[in-house]
């Protein structure tokens, strides 16, 4: 067998859009998800953020769950996002419960659970502990959604802060190509919480109005949440499962800037490694990218440093590129995922989804695109970089 | 392809000992200043330090500056942080806040932080999955060396602080208590491991690791009948059993676990020296490699019938509440 | 101001974690940033939220930051100007 790694499944849930068709909609349409909080009970009500469009008691609607305790929104999202991506596999979730590995990134977890907890208690409240903390942790959030979606068999759960989710589907591609298994659902969750925002306002960089990747005036991020995965079956797998594949996993890369705790490197250094790392594992050479799908968060660090790593390695040939958190927020530990999604859809429908929100380019490697283009995709590289120097590369190409 | 753990160490801060003439595997007091400078010290909280003294202490054993990868396990992650930026966040009602505390609560920088000291732009990870969180990374580790790469620093790390030992109290006291005794307490460590696929002087072989999910007793017996003959070891070869339990709990999957060996087969309860957490297993590998190349098993941790003979291979058996289960064989 | 100087280096030292480093270890007048502290930008975020946590002042421009926070003496000489 060859060691290749097939996408049959995608399932993805977000600002904009709650499945694969609205969300490839907004991206078509150009329509973002950023709006003034709703659900998120911040005093910081003035700063934008990308939130799924349902409270918690409509998402306990959809995935027809009652529970006498409070669930995590991380944990809700998961379910809906995995739900789909086995649903459009169109395997029977039956016959693969003790097969498949489920492989999640998750950074926020139940701490949108726990933070309520803690105020309770701050405020002199006593809290019963079994109720609020006893599934606060990544694991248990894994757990949660394999048991709902009905798997038997081993979790794994990643927690690298925003490349959670694009190192859980490296993961996932590492074994298959090795052979240890042959059937992985990887791909990430996170939910917006006051820990997060809070949290990203300390460092100050955070755009209260909607951010503006790649832009020579940029200001900071915008937080989103959401979740998304992919069903990845080895060539030995899609013969007994029968399912399509949409598109393969050519390549992946993880290094490791090892510069600062949260910022990255002036030279790029490790998002540079990490993106020559996914060309030598995947035999495909820069000059075949049709699109890169950014990390470019909006911050003034990511997109200069960014730009800088994409001009290592592309020299002066860059490909059309752009960061789609704009559209979504940067969702954490579901970005990498999310973006994985995004990158399957953009071969899918030869499609290269614009840089919103841009008026003035940075002049190092030459704008984003910045409408809608139709154009032949057969390969895309997507970058997700995190705290603590952790940078992902992920290579999909058409089949 | 072989597994060889070249080094391991482990601090232990939480660590009991009964004794006089204990063979420490552990440290249990570092002064942190001989591992990290003043400058990054002052931001670290328990774990961090813990984990780069162990991690430095491993590299030097193994006589490496860098590894190839840095993995690292951690079930609860750096909850001193998390608690102080929960605490001020909710005292200021989200006003000012320090930054310091949530740059350093994310789980993976315990694993950035060694990367950043060591300047390693080697792959680097972070796994958290309760009982689970250091096999994780151990697997990773494997497939590394499958890979290609060599000298692989891999370790595991956990805390406690106030809320915890109180979430974990009332939890126990609500019934939810399978495996708790009176000996039972919340212990906090780290423990890395320097592997590689070549065997040198001091190298215990990682013969075998299984983990299992949520699973019945005799499915766990026959799963482990299978792992012992897959590796070509009958079960009265394996000279001493180390397990994630405490002495008569009735935990019945431990139960299950030993009625496949001798009733007089040499037991260690590892958690009477570290207590638990989520990642103690990483300890309990630490000490069956100190063990083996030792000769000696700590008075305080050994349960039952002290060896006479040579120690040559020893199976390590943890899980948490059913599930999580994990099987780790190492041989001399 | 002596007295000022040093209680704004003890309130500096708590903030910043700086262990074991003493008031009389700083040179009030020497830069603070690009010396033996080893202070990043992650410590200058510190600073901001100290003048505001403990003298009310909200430093919102990081360019007014870099000049700020210099030194000791030039902390003090903001802390003097623009204290509520």
């Amino acid at each position: 067998m060859s060691g290749r790694i097939f996408i049959t499944g995608i399932g993805i849930t977000s600002a904009i859009g709650m499945d694969v068709a609205s969300s490839l909609d907004s991206l078509i349409k150009m329509r973002h998800g950023m709006t003034l909080p709703t659900f998120l009970p911040t005093r910081h009500a003035d700063f934008h953020v990308g939130e799924v469009k349902a409270s918690n008691n409509e998402l306990c609607t959809i995935l027809e769950m009652k529970k006498n305790f409070p669930v995590s929104r991380t944990t809700l999202l998961g379910c809906v996002a995995g739900a789909e991506a086995i649903a459009m596999s169109g395997i029977k979730p039956e016959t693969i419960r003790n097969e498949l590995h489920f492989i999640n990134g998750t950074s926020v977890s139940a701490m949108d659970i726990s933070e309520k907890a803690f105020q309770k208690m701050i405020g002199g409240e006593s809290v019963d502990y079994q109720r609020w903390f006893s599934r606060h942790d990544c694991g248990k959030t894994t757990d949660f959604i394999s048991e709902y979606l009905g798997f038997k068999n081993l979790t794994t759960t990643i927690s690298t802060a925003c490349s959670s989710g694009a190192n859980s589907i490296m993961q996932a591609g590492r074994n298959i190509k090795h052979g240890i298994y042959d059937l992985a659902l990887a791909g990430g969750t996170d939910a917006l919480s006051l820990f997060t925002l809070n949290g990203f306002n300390s460092l100050k960089i955070l755009d209260k109005d909607w951010c503006k990747p790649f832009d020579i005036d940029r200001k900071g991020l915008n937080l989103g949440e959401g979740a998304a995965y992919l069903l990845l079956e080895s060539e030995k797998s899609i013969l007994k499962t029968g399912s399509k594949p949409l598109a393969e996993l050519a390549g992946f890369g993880n290094a490791n800037d090892a510069y600062h705790q949260t910022a990255s490197s002036p030279e790029g250094i490790g998002a540079t490694l990490a993106m020559q790392k996914a060309f030598e594992t995947s035999a495909i050479k820069p000059g075949s990218i049709d699109y890169i799908n950014a990390h470019g968060t909006g911050t003034e660090n990511n997109d200069h440093s960014e730009s800088i790593a994409i001009r290592n390695v592309f020299g002066d040939k860059t490909p059309a590129y752009s960061s789609t958190k704009a559209y979504t927020g940067h969702t954490l530990a579901a970005a990498g995922a999310l973006e994985a999604v995004i990158s399957v859809l953009a071969i899918r429908e030869n499609l290269v989804f614009p840089n919103l929100n841009l008026d003035t380019p940075i002049d190092i490697i030459g704008a984003p695109v910045l409408k809608l283009e139709n154009k032949a995709v057969n390969t895309v590289l997507s970058n997700s970089f995190g705290f603590g120097g952790n940078c992902t590369s992920l290579i999909f190409r058409t089949v | 392809m072989k597994t060889y753990i070249t080094s391991s160490a482990t601090v232990l801060p939480s660590a009991k000992t009964v004794g006089a003439n204990e063979n420490s595997a552990y440290l249990s007091d570092v002064n942190y200043a001989e591992y990290i400078e003043p400058k990054l010290l002052r931001r670290m909280s328990k774990v961090i330090r813990m984990s780069v003294a162990a991690a430095k202490i491993a590299l030097r054993e193994a006589g490496l500056e860098n590894p190839e990868a840095i993995l690292v396990g951690t079930g609860l992650g750096c909850l001193t942080d998390t608690q102080r930026f929960l605490t001020d966040m909710c005292s200021a009602e989200e006003g000012v806040l320090s930054p310091t505390a949530f740059i350093q609560s994310t789980h993976n920088t315990i694993a950035g932080q060694i990367g950043l000291l060591l300047e390693c732009n080697g792959y680097n990870s972070t796994y958290s999955d309760r009982a689970h969180s250091f096999e994780q990374a151990l697997l990773d580790a494997q497939l590394h060396l499958l890979e290609g790469s060599d000298n692989i620093l891999v370790g595991a790390a956990d805390e406690t602080v106030d809320l915890v030992e109180n979430v974990v109290r009332s939890i126990n006291e609500t019934g939810n208590s399978s495996g708790v005794t009176k000996d039972y307490f919340l212990g906090e460590g780290s423990s890395f491991f320097v592997v590689s696929d070549k065997k040198k002087l001091n190298s215990i072989e990682l013969k075998g690791l299984k983990l299992m999910p949520r699973t019945n007793p005799s499915e766990l017996q026959a799963v482990l009948t299978d792992f012992l003959s897959s590796h070509s070891i009958a079960p009265n070869e394996i000279d001493l059993i180390i397990l994630g339990d405490w002495p008569n709990t009735g935990d019945k999957y431990y139960a299950a676990f030993r009625e496949v060996f001798n009733n007089s087969i040499p037991t260690a309860f590892y958690k009477k020296q570290s207590g638990h957490y989520f990642t103690s297993s990483a300890y309990a590998l630490h000490l069956g490699c100190h063990i083996l190349r030792t000769q000696s098993i700590p008075e305080s941790i050994s349960g039952t019938h002290p060896p006479e003979q040579i120690l040559q291979n020893i199976l390590i058996y943890n899980h948490y509440k059913a599930n999580k289960h994990s099987f780790c064989l190492i041989s001399k | 101001m002596g007295q000022f100087i040093n209680k704004l280096k003890l309130e500096i030292i708590e903030a910043l974690n700086l262990e074991g480093v003493e008031p009389d270890e700083i040179d009030a007048s020497a830069p603070l940033f690009n010396s033996s502290l080893g202070l990043d930008s992650i410590d200058a975020l510190e600073l901001i939220v100290l003048l505001e946590r403990n003298y009310g002042i909200k430093v919102t421009d990081p360019d007014e930051g870099r000049e700020i926070f210099h030194s000791v003496n030039t902390i003090a000489e903001f802390v003097k100007a623009n204290q509520k």
